[in-house]
């Protein structure tokens, strides 16, 4: 089975360099939304600080194969209020 | 002395007993049978007429979901009878499966019957184990519901520490857990990369490491505080109360450990 990296970037970046074994791209993909809103759900706070969420899945060469973004906006004049 | 018999050791955490009562139970378990780990023991819709009391070994209660997900309800170690409810409800409302290889007991329901009907303290005792089973699935949904991934596992980790005190299978803050990652995620309802992420954090925050199966608690109060975790809802009796109902006192599970 290939082995997938799933690195966080969030603030305080999370680099995967253990990797998980799973059986293909698709699962890859299916994991990455699980861990994703996982992570996110633990995380409103962080988010709200302003930094960009990321999530990367990338192979054993170390080519991101797909990403998973997430970002939160407050639009400026509600900002300033 | 405590008791060999991993039931009686379980029981005198959570109930006196007298000798009598010990020696009851003792007879009850004398029918073994092994497992090969992974395997299942009693599937949903089993109509099983024996209980299963885990004597050696690690396994679980799960339930699979048309797509194949699984969701583990509880794990279990030497002295859980996982399945007491087949005895009163008959008909397996989940399944049950090793994780590691194991050997259970196997106590027919005509004998558990026999056996609740001459001693009432035993049944009580029993009761109790079971109440104390279900407070236990009431800590997981608190965890699985509202717990962020980082308390989850460390709430796990202290439950599984404490019940494996309360059966002589722990030490020093030091325990063989030979559970993974995955099934630690269909325990707790998270990916298996996030369990990983939560298990790294533990670690890099100085409270816990995991070796080869091996749990070495480094910090329990911090773990302890991580996970949110208070041991009230497994309702240990305290270190100090007589273990046996004739009065003796038994070494192997007290709470002052912790």
């Amino acid at each position: 089975m290939p082995r997938y990296y799933f690195h966080v970037h969030d603030g305080y970046s999370s680099i995967d360099n253990e990797g998980t074994e799973l059986p293909s791209l698709n699962a890859a993909r299916e994991e990455a939304v699980q861990t994703a809103a996982g992570i996110l759900r633990d995380s409103s706070q962080k988010l709200w600080a302003g930094e960009p969420w990321r999530l990367e899945v990338a192979d054993g060469a170390g080519d991101v194969l797909l990403t998973v973004n997430f970002s939160v906006q407050i639009p400026a004049v509600v900002a300033a209020s | 002395m405590a008791s060999n018999n991993p039931l009686i050791r379980k029981l005198q955490g959570l109930f006196p007993l007298t000798p009598e009562e010990e020696r009851v139970l003792e007879h009850a378990c004398n029918r073994t049978v092994r497992f090969g780990a992974d395997e299942d023991v009693v599937v949903e819709g089993d109509r099983p007429s024996d209980c299963n009391l885990l004597l050696e070994g690690l396994a679980c209660r799960y339930k699979l979901l048309p797509d194949g997900k699984r969701q583990i309800m509880s794990f279990h170690r030497a002295g859980d009878i996982f399945d007491s409810q087949s005895f009163i409800l008959e008909v397996m409302d989940h399944s049950i499966a090793t994780l590691t290889p194991c050997t259970l007991a196997l106590i027919p329901h005509k004998v558990m019957l026999e056996i609740t009907e001459a001693h009432p303290r035993i049944a009580r005792a029993l009761w109790k184990d079971t109440l104390v089973d279900a407070a236990i699935f009431r800590e997981w949904m608190t965890s699985i519901g509202r717990r962020p991934a980082y308390a989850r596992v460390a709430h796990l980790v202290c439950e599984e520490y404490v019940r494996s005190l309360a059966v002589g299978l722990a030490k020093d803050h030091v325990f063989e857990w030979p559970v993974t990652q995955a099934e630690i995620g269909d325990a707790l309802g998270l990916s298996f990369v996030h369990v990983n992420r939560s298990l790294k954090e533990l670690r890099e925050h100085g409270l816990v490491t995991f070796k080869s199966g091996r749990v070495i608690i480094k910090d329990w109060d911090g773990l302890a505080a991580a996970g949110q975790f208070d041991p009230a809802y497994l309702h240990l009796r305290p270190a100090d109360e007589p273990t046996r109902a004739s009065g003796e006192r038994t070494d192997g599970h007290s709470l002052t450990a912790l």
